[in-house]
């Protein structure tokens, strides 16, 4: 006979009406593994926490949005936003499978030439854009968005100065239903800005208008919103082709679409609420019917979608360092890994599942991180069965930018990993150490 | 010089060899050869004077005529001033003829030939007091046959005599070999005619009727039809119809004082290429529907565009789709594409692991290729549009409207594309409208006898909904499965296919400019240009190289050249060339001509056999090597211990374009390398 294990007793609170229709049972199923690598196996080699990504996962999302896109537009380029996530690893895996670059900064233009990105594969976003940045990217071709008027000038002079002729796109701030308008970036379409900009770039006569930009926000759960933004961007093509003779050698329409994550306010779960890459396919090619034509002569479907492909490729896992209990009887959990290294767990409702089967009701749970610090909450309100310190926990769809927006503060930033295909495994990043912390810091003679 | 090319055009040529050799034949009688001079120099500043095109003057194509005038005024009117005056007049008429007898030419297909001259020599005939004709020459006791021949040669300079014959005869070998046998046979079929006759013919009458029959041969048997069994025995029949017409039309000809000359050859060539169009299938011989060159360039032209593009349509189909789909329903496949309907294609979209839909598929919207954009397959104009008919729920069909909503476009005679199953209110274009490759007509949906939505489509000779179908092609379309680009392709069920997408990917040699490469050392200069005829042509010294420049694919269609001409090495590297961009490129593969493979020194030889025994070309793959300069690299099937016999490659740098190009032919290694300021 086997004896069963010994299960905690609970007491918890009997709340009616929390099932309806679109409610479901948590699908506590554990994760044992990540593509075939036991994460057990992980911790061991690299320790906890830690960061894994899936190549398959990566490539799958990759491909899976080029795809949905190629079907409806005859020339789509994706273009891989850096900030997202700007691990080399991450970046090569990317290009590799023909994305060009999307960068906002010179650091990111460095790195992205780093990785053996063509310069003039390049799209150049952002508010802020130095001489030193314009010239570089004017130097190799990179395309660059203009921002603003005062962009507009320094580009001219830049240009001048190298004597040469390059061609640019403005970023547009276009209003669209639902969405709350980003009208800090770029020429508004709206106010008459960006017809504005356009005669001014023309009359100014030292670049050549090759494309529009406009990136409407972040994690847009409505297709309808790009319809409507890509209408305006194929009328305002055609105007500029009708009144200016200028014919666009692409339109980008930004990143946006949401992965398989959940946001805190979110009612539904992400797998109802996430839109697919076809229904976004759908309405920006829609919204872009405007324009007709032979292949040849549309212009190109830039793409800089970030998290979507990126999110749903990312683990982290973690270890329960001790269990408490909560004056307001909810169960508290202190973990390895806190918002220091998960910056989204701000605003996003984590998929939480454990590495093993755990026995027990679900309760009412808040995860915390590991900082001396109130406001380190990775996830609360969470229902999840008892568990022990040492139980590990993974925490999904973390791929996009929590391994470029985390901070080193309180403890050192761990490392991250790539699986492989076939079950290889290898690191993206070193965990830091104290040194490499340390190298940095000066002290002054006197002290 | 190009003065000379109105003497080759007479032999359809534009070798100055051939118009060099023509021109002193004629000049064995010297008044008659100088008044062709003449007439050609008028032909000449005529055409000036109406500033014609420079490039087709250049060509003798407006020369040819006057010279066959010219040298017909010299050989038969009485030497005086009205007839110098005639000369003038009737040469310059040619020119205006011709000119105007080209735009027909060119609308209906059907060659000029010489009738400009023809109708010059009657008129002036007819206004001219006396006239002689010109007197055959003696044997030189050559036989019978060979007399002949020779004779009649030379009398298509108006020296009947055997010795300009044989002058002529170089020109014709110089021009084509398989040309020459050709002649022959029709000389010979002369010979026969002449010995059966029961009333001896006159020896100038029998001159001309070997002069007409010879040439009907050689157009009918190898110009206008590619050289083969067929064709020697469609130019032989076309030589039999031409001496009926020469026999009965002499008598006539005669009463009316007018020379029949050598319009029974017009009459047969005429007569016989209006014939072979109605032809149900054009095949046995195959008509040249290219432009003609010698039977030689005709014969491997066409043999190695049916190794390398099909032979079916002179119209290049596309994908009617954008991205990838996949062929549910192929040829004779499933319930309805059978008996006359078997050559259609069924296409739908299929996500990584073969699934036609998402979620649970229970609805037509949840179908992956639900609204997608379907497209011109090649430019045409829409015949037919029909729309209104409602798209079907999931697994229902509606058999009152079978074919759903469609949109027919006309490609050329008789070849019309059809898609059906269209969502209603989705269609983008309106009849009569003319749509480019790959302009949207409108959206996949699941109207008529379609359980879900799926793309029906299908070629056709007529414009009806319901028409039988043509056998399917499709051209330079991609393999989704084997990565590789399909010079001509029938799909069949399960096969995924997609279009090549425009990319940056550039030769860098627009129309009108030229680029200097180096071989060796040497420089070499290669200019693009667009010819008389609306041909992309790369020219290099003597040489052409005959290409299209598609939106996505460059492709060479031939390269007429001396052996050691850089634009080989051009043709073997770039035989041609997806301009695709991007990591994941397909690969492909092309078929170069037996002649690359033939010693200059046995060429004549093999002339002279290929329209009855084919020689086998050689088939070189080709892929792109990863990196920012598209490099290509080409090796043939075909290897000697172990090597390829050929290997080529060919770098382009963004921005410049082609900068190098090389091929390594049975270990022999040619590289043009571009010279770049
Ligand atoms: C200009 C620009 N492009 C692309 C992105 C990537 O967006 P996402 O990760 O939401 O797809 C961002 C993110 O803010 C952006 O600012």
């Amino acid at each position: 006979m086997t004896r069963r294990p010994y299960e905690r007793p609970i007491i918890v609170r009997h709340e009616s009406g929390l099932g309806n229709k679109l409610s479901r049972v948590p699908a506590l199923r554990p994760q044992e593994e990540i593509d075939g690598v036991s994460v057990e196996e992980l911790v061991k080699t690299y320790g906890s926490p830690l960061f894994v990504f899936s190549e398959q996962t990566l490539v799958q999302r990759q491909r899976a949005l080029a795809d949905a896109f190629a079907v409806r537009w005859p020339k789509v380029r994706t273009a891989w936003s850096y900030k997202t996530n700007y691990l080399d690893g991450i970046c090569r895996v990317l290009h590799r499978e023909g994305a060009w670059a999307e960068v906002v900064s010179e650091m990111e233009l460095d790195k992205a030439l780093h990785n053996g990105v063509r310069p003039d594969h390049i799209h150049f976003n952002g508010p802020f854009k130095p001489e030193s940045a314009l010239e570089k990217a004017f130097r190799g071709g990179t395309l660059v968005h203009l921002d603003n008027f005062d962009e507009l000038r320094r580009a001219e002079q830049v240009a001048t100065r190298l004597g040469k002729r390059p061609g640019v796109a403005i970023r547009l701030s276009v209003a669209a239903e639902g969405i709350p308008p980003w009208t800090r970036f770029g020429f508004h379409l709206e106010s008459g800005q960006a017809r504005d900009a356009v005669r001014r770039l023309l009359a100014g006569d030292k670049l050549d208008l090759v494309g529009l930009h406009c990136h409407l926000g972040t994690f847009l759960l409505d297709p309808a919103a790009y319809r409507e933004a890509a209408g305006k961007l194929a009328a305002f093509a055609e105007e500029l082709r009708t009144e200016h003779g200028i014919r666009l050698q692409f339109i980008d329409i930004g990143g946006g679409f949401a992965s398989h994550n959940a946001l805190k306010a979110q009612y539904l779960p992400a797998e109802q609420a996430t839109p697919s890459f076809e229904q976004y396919a759908d309405a920006v090619c829609d919204g872009l019917r405007a324009l007709q034509g032979p292949p040849k002569e549309l212009p190109t479907l830039v793409l800089e979608t970030g998290r979507a492909i990126v999110d749903d490729a990312g683990y982290l896992i973690t270890t329960v360092h001790a269990t408490r209990r909560l004056p307001d009887g909810r169960r508290g959990v202190v973990l390895d890994a806190g918002v220091n290294v998960l910056f989204t767990a701000w605003w996003y409702r984590h998929d939480v599942v454990p590495t093993r089967h755990l026995a027990g009701i679900p309760e009412p749970t808040v995860l915390y991180g590991p900082l001396c610090m109130n406001i380190d909450v990775v996830r609360d309100a969470l229902p999840l069965p008892p568990v022990e310190a040492g139980d590990r926990l993974v925490l999904r769809n973390v791929g996009a930018y929590n391994v470029t927006q985390w901070m080193q503060f309180i403890t050192l930033r761990p490392a991250v990993v790539m699986v492989g295909r076939n079950g290889q495994h290898g690191l993206l990043r070193k965990p830091e150490t104290l040194e490499a912390l340390t190298s940095w810091e000066e002290v002054p003679e006197w002290i | 010089m190009d003065l000379i090319r109105s003497w080759s055009q007479i032999l359809f040529s534009r070798d100055l060899v051939v118009g060099g050799l023509l021109l002193v034949a004629s000049l064995l009688d010297p008044w008659v050869g100088l008044h062709g001079l003449l007439a050609a120099l008028v032909a000449r500043a005529v055409a000036a004077a109406l500033g014609l095109a420079p490039l087709v003057v250049g060509e003798g194509l407006f020369g040819y005529n006057a010279v066959l005038f010219g040298l017909g005024v010299g050989a038969m009117l009485p030497h005086g001033t009205w007839s110098e005056a005639l000369l003038f007049a009737g040469s310059a008429l040619t020119v205006v003829l011709t000119a105007a007898l080209r735009d027909n030419g060119l609308r209906t297909g059907l060659p000029t030939l010489s009738a400009p001259f023809l109708i010059a020599l009657w008129l002036v005939w007819s206004a001219s007091p006396e006239l002689v004709q010109p007197v055959p020459g003696p044997d030189r006791g050559l036989p019978e046959p060979v007399a002949l021949g020779l004779r009649a040669l030379g009398a298509l300079l108006f020296v009947p005599r055997v010795e300009a014959g044989a002058l002529v005869l170089l020109a014709l070998l110089r021009w084509s070999r398989q040309g020459t046998v050709l002649g022959a046979a029709g000389v010979l079929a002369a010979w026969a005619v002449i010995e059966a006759v029961p009333v001896p013919l006159d020896p100038s009458q029998a001159t001309l009727l070997a002069l007409n029959l010879g040439l009907v041969s050689v157009a009918l048997g190898g110009v206008w039809f590619v050289p083969s069994w067929a064709s020697l025995a469609l130019g032989a029949g076309a030589a039999g119809l031409t001496a009926l017409v020469s026999l009965g039309a002499a008598p006539v000809a005669a009463r009316l004082g007018l020379p029949l000359a050598i319009a029974p050859f017009h009459v047969g060539v005429w007569a016989v290429l209006l014939a072979m169009r109605q032809r149900a299938e054009d095949r046995s011989p195959r008509s040249v529907d290219f432009l003609p060159g010698t039977p030689e360039e005709n014969l491997q032209y066409y043999r190695t565009r049916l190794a390398r593009f099909g032979a079916r349509y002179d119209v290049r189909f596309r994908a009617p789709v954008r991205g990838t789909w996949v062929v549910t329903q192929g040829r004779g496949d499933g319930p309805t594409h059978r008996n006359e309907w078997e050559h259609a294609l069924d296409l739908e979209v299929a996500d990584a692991d073969g699934r036609l839909a998402r979620d649970e598929g229970t609805t037509a919207e949840q179908h992956l290729c639900w609204h997608l954009p379907v497209v011109a397959c090649a430019d045409g104009v829409v015949a037919k549009v029909i729309d209104g008919v409602p798209d079907n729920p999931l697994g229902q069909v509606d058999l009152d409207d079978n074919w759903g909503n469609v949109v027919v476009l006309w490609h050329a005679p008789g070849l019309h594309s059809l898609v059906a199953h269209l969502s209603p209110r989705t269609i983008a274009v309106v009849e009569g409208q003319r749509v480019k490759t790959g302009e949207v007509l409108g959206l996949c949906g699941s109207s008529g006898r379609s359980p879900r939505p799926h793309l029906h489509w299908q070629l056709q000779a007529t414009p009806q909904v319901g028409a039988p179908t043509l056998p399917l092609e499709l051209h330079d379309v991609v393999d989704a499965a084997k990565g590789e680009v399909r010079g001509t392709w029938t799909p069949t069920t399960d096969d995924r296919l997609r279009n090549l997408v425009p990319g940056e990917v550039d030769l860098g040699l627009p129309p009108g400019t030229e680029a200097t490469f180096e071989e060796d050392g040497r420089p070499v200069v290669i200019r693009s240009e667009i010819d008389p005829w609306g041909r992309r042509v790369l020219v290099c010294g003597d040489g052409r190289t005959y290409h299209g420049l598609h939106d996505d694919l460059f492709v060479v269609y031939d390269t007429l050249a001396p052996p050691g001409s850089p634009l080989h090495v051009l043709h073997a590297a770039l035989a041609r060339l997806p301009l695709e961009d991007g990591e994941r490129s397909p690969t492909w593969s092309d078929h170069l001509p037996p002649r690359t493979l033939v010693p200059p020194w046995l060429r004549p030889l093999q002339d002279a056999v290929a329209p009855f025994v084919p020689l086998e070309g050689l088939h070189v793959r080709y892929r792109r090597v990863p990196g920012d300069r598209a490099v290509i690299e080409g090796r043939s099937d075909r290897e000697r211990g172990g090597v390829p016999v050929l290997t080529t490659r060919a770098v382009l740098a963004p921005g410049v374009g082609l900068i190098e190009a090389s091929q390594t032919l049975r270990g022999v290694t040619r590289t043009l390398r571009r010279r770049v300021p």
